[in-house]
């Protein structure tokens, strides 16, 4: 994957003669993904002296090998799909309809090296510094293991923002070829004809579900006893049906133990209440989780704690050693991109003298199968548990919009406080459902009511329409659904 | 007609107030500026009277409760010749624009069912802590949250005056300009004293003296600071002083010590910038202070207050002395103005008035240090030559954030205001 991001073509030069004469700054970011790079931006911007480190990419996991090229790929799936049924709207489409995997992954690798490029370009332009090589702390110093040695840097703050790496279980290394993280998923050179994706979770179904539409045979395996563990239960009844509908097969309740070759590929053993089986497979995807990277960072020559896997912070992102940050995933939950970026704003605003704290009341979350996942505030459960609440659902076939996509499956839901009419949480679970939660993000972050949203005029026809019908339909107000 | 008369704005700054006692009861036909009820504000206790005539319908809240500003004080009804109103059907609702049966009576009115009147548009915000809609979570919107932050305001303290109770932009400002409640040292100020009796009697913490106790616990809890005491010998600046006296009063200033003390800390200062300073937390920064803007810890009948007299550097010890006496004054009178109460770099205040050897200061953060003066006493001192005399003493017990000011920094800076006080001659030499 990404041939361009060769590391020689972006690493920074100018930091060779800033080598000569100075090594200190007035704060460093440790990982440029993306936590660290807005962090790096928004710091040159307020003036102080910042260096910008990462061991890979400029963009991080995020950019280079996670969220863009995997929806890079999710669409080129979706699309290749859409070919192949385009039928129903009355599109012949004559001859053979294939993927070429090479192409698609110079077209990913394109989009990832915008990106990423971009990336270098706004922190040189705010006048961040920046080197790549492989940072740790050793004390006040961060040393930095780059291609031409190491560099000893000393700053007034440090702001680490190492993220995460997948995890790894046994029976199953990633060194291995035919063992595959996400990133070695995304930059298949093939269509595997046969892939297992151990874990249900949700970086497993969208992989799953995308590599079932460019014509593989998919098998999930989940140790839990449902795909999506911890997701709106109405959300997974819609998935379910979805997989089913793909011909993906979901062992749940089922432990996945090694693989071994065979004669033609390779087999993945697994075993379950049943008994134990042998999957073929050309391919197995683990996705069980993601690590964070805190560790062989130097972290406790700088007095810097853990609190778990994490790195323990305060809620202004400062670990025990107050002039050190940690970010990201490798601060706390939810290992969400959005989450790091704001945390990296927050963070630099902290060292460049303002008085800032970690005060979001909601980071959504989406989920890129088909169809979609996206939530914000409460869920369903936490909100009950907080006390009385009314949901409002409406069903995507029940929006005009939704019916001329072609793609009904799916609903909105609006949960509100049942005294205050306050708006808790919102699921929705359909086509675009990532483009459409930012409404209720906002909504939750200015302590909006059902009624607010439901009085505001959406234009017609959207998909949008929905979550203005969801919040009407929380107050028994609906106009086309039955209210109950 | 009812009308709901709402705690207006008492004084510049004050964000909410307490009721001490109702001077009405539901029931009662009130006149045009008539006493309602008597409160307290973090500043003072005054009465506020009834801008219409009226019969009181309801009270919003008992003595001890605290209400924000622009919150229910009073429900009155405003014709009083009237009989009892029934409730009649107010705003037209918009039922014939929509084209479903039903919701209009759904809508929130319905809510106020058992109120004697319909209440006149959008029933006003209810105070913070009563407002349902929070349930214990202060909305406000994050750009909202971000200024709280900015002006160092506990956003959940605010009281919302916005819809629902929401803070306002507004709302914080008032928040941000109220007064710092005053430092006080560990040994002085209890709370008011219980009135004696068989019984526990549980005494709510309201108003200033929750204000001073959240500023103490927060000092206590961010600032390590100790306490180190220097005993001084102050009979050449009794005798300095007796012979000032006079001359000062004839230009109608009353010469206190306080005034020298000052200046012997200002002058020190000079060596020690470090001890005129504040802490930036956040920033992990310490805010050196170019001037030396010193508060004087002042008891008053609505509790401790700090004024302020800004670039004492600058001043003489007897334009202090005016100063101090005019200002001093006004804060005991509640006249002084919030400027002329905040924004202190470095803190005096004075002790040894009723009794006690010597106290403790707790800090008045974000400064990093505190002078304790205590009472000059006469007391029997072995002299250089041994002999034994009648010296006039007093122990100065300043506190220093240690993070900031070690040990040695702080025995060293007194040392300098000792000999200063100790030998007031060396003053001439610091004249301009």
């Amino acid at each position: 994957m990404g041939r361009a991001l060769s590391k020689g073509s972006l690493r920074n030069t100018r930091i060779e003669e800033i080598q000569m004469s100075d090594t200190h700054y007035q704060a460093i970011v440790i990982g440029a993904g993306p936590g660290g790079y807005p962090c790096g931006i928004r710091l040159a911007q307020l003036g102080v002296k910042t260096l910008v480190v990462d061991k890979e990419f400029w963009g991080g996991v995020c950019l280079n090998v996670g969220c863009i090229p995997s929806k890079a790929l999710i669409t080129a799936g979706k699309r290749f799909k859409q070919i192949k049924t385009a039928d129903m709207m009355g599109i012949n489409v004559t001859g053979d309809v294939s993927i070429d995997m090479g192409k698609l992954q110079e077209w990913k690798g394109g989009i990832v090296n915008k990106l990423t490029s971009g990336v270098g370009t706004l922190l040189d332009a705010n006048g961040a510094d920046r080197i790549m090589g492989t940072a740790r702390l050793d004390g006040d110093t961060v040393v930095v293991s780059t291609e031409d040695g190491e560099k000893r840097f000393t700053a007034d703050h440090i702001v680490i923002a190492t993220g995460s790496r997948p995890i790894q279980i046994p029976g199953f290394e990633f060194k291995d070829a035919p063992v595959l993280d996400s990133t070695k998923a995304l930059a298949l050179e093939e269509v595997p004809g046969k892939l297992v994706v151990i874990g249900g979770g949700y970086i497993g179904l969208e992989m799953g579900m995308m590599f079932s539409k460019l014509g593989s045979e998919v098998t999930v395996v989940e140790m839990m006893d449902s795909v999506l563990p911890g997701f709106d239960k109405d959300a997974i009844k819609i998935i379910k049906r979805s997989l089913k509908k793909s011909g993906i097969d979901v062992l749940t309740k089922t432990k996945a133990l090694g693989w071994e070759k065979a004669d033609s590929g390779i087999v993945v053993n697994v075993e379950n209440a049943k008994g134990a089986k042998a999957i073929e497979a050309d391919y197995v995807l683990v996705t069980v989780g993601r690590f964070p990277n805190g560790e062989n960072l130097g972290l406790e020559t700088a007095g810097v704690e853990m609190d778990g896997r994490f790195i323990k912070t305060d809620n202004q992102r400062r670990t025990t050693n107050p002039k050190i940050f940690a970010i990201g995933d490798v601060a706390c939950q939810p290992m969400l991109a959005h989450k790091a970026t704001y945390e990296g704003e927050l963070v630099a605003e902290i060292i460049g003298g303002h008085n800032r704290v970690y005060d979001a009341r909601t980071v959504p979350a989406v989920v890129f199968t088909d169809p979609e996942i996206a939530t914000a505030g409460m869920s369903e459960e936490e909100a009950k548990a907080r006390g009385e609440i009314k949901v409002g659902k409406v069903p995507y076939a029940a929006v005009g919009r939704s019916l001329t996509t072609g793609e009904t499956d799916g609903f909105f839901k609006v949960i509100g406080d049942a005294e205050t009419k306050e708006i808790l949480g919102v699921v929705v679970c359909g086509v675009n459902a990532s483009d459409l939660i930012s409404e209720a993000a906002l909504a939750i972050e200015m302590h909006t009511e059902l009624l607010d949203m439901g009085l505001t005029i959406h234009p017609h026809p959207t998909l949008g329409e929905g979550m203005m019908e969801a919040a009407k339909a929380a107050l028994g107000e609906a106009i086309h659904i039955v209210n109950r | 007609m009812s009308f709901i008369f709402e705690v207006p704005e008492v004084g510049e700054g004050v964000v909410e107030i307490e009721i001490s006692e109702w001077k009405v009861a539901v029931g009662d036909v009130v006149d045009v500026d008539q006493a309602l009820c008597e409160i307290t504000t973090d500043k003072a206790s005054m009465d506020i009277p009834s801008p219409k005539r009226g019969r009181v319908v309801k009270l919003y809240g008992e003595p001890g409760d605290i209400l924000g500003v622009h919150t229910p004080l009073v429900e009155l009804e405003l014709d009083t010749s009237a009989p009892a109103p029934a409730p009649k059907a107010e705003a037209p609702a918009p039922a014939a624009e929509k084209p479903a049966p039903a919701p209009a009576a759904k809508a929130e009115p319905a809510k106020a069912a058992p109120a004697p009147a319909p209440a006149p548009a959008p029933a006003a915000p209810a105070g913070p802590a009563s407002d349902p809609a929070s349930r214990g979570v202060t909305k406000a919107t994050p750009a909202v949250r971000r200024h709280a932050r900015e002006l160092g305001v506990d956003v959940a303290t605010v009281p919302g005056t916005g819809p629902k109770g929401r803070v306002s932009h507004a709302d914080l400002e008032k928040a941000a300009s109220a007064p710092a409640p005053a430092p006080a040292t560990s040994s002085a100020h209890a709370a008011a004293p219980v009135a004696s009796t068989a019984e526990d009697k549980r005494v709510p913490i309201r108003g200033i003296r929750r204000k001073i106790a959240q500023r103490m616990q927060a000092a206590k809890q961010t600032s390590p600071h100790f306490t180190y005491v220097e005993e001084i010998d102050f009979t050449e600046l009794v005798r300095v002083r007796s012979a000032l006296k006079p001359r000062a009063a004839a230009m109608g200033v009353k010469l206190t010590y306080i005034p020298f003390i000052a200046k012997a800390v200002s002058v020190a200062m000079r060596q020690f910038p470090e001890v005129n300073a504040v802490m930036d937390e956040a920033a992990s920064e310490l805010v050196v202070r170019g001037s030396h803007d010193f508060g004087f810890a002042v008891d008053t009948p609505n509790g401790l207050m700090v004024p302020v007299i800004r670039g004492v550097q600058n001043k003489s010890v007897l334009a202090l002395a005016e100063e101090m006496g005019d200002l001093f004054a006004r804060t005991r009178d509640g006249k002084a103005t919030r400027t002329e109460l905040s924004g202190s770099s470095f803190t005096l205040t004075s002790v040894g008035n009723i009794g006690g050897v010597l106290a403790t200061p707790i800090l008045n953060t974000p400064e990093v240090a505190i002078l304790g003066i205590n009472a000059i006493r006469k007391r029997a001192m072995v002299m250089d030559d041994d002999s034994i005399a009648v010296r006039h003493m007093a122990y100065l017990s300043p506190s220093f954030d240690h993070r900031i000011i070690d040990g040695a920094i702080a025995a060293k800076f007194i040392k300098v205001v000792k000999d200063l006080i100790e030998h007031p001659e060396v003053f001439l030499m610091e004249l301009a």
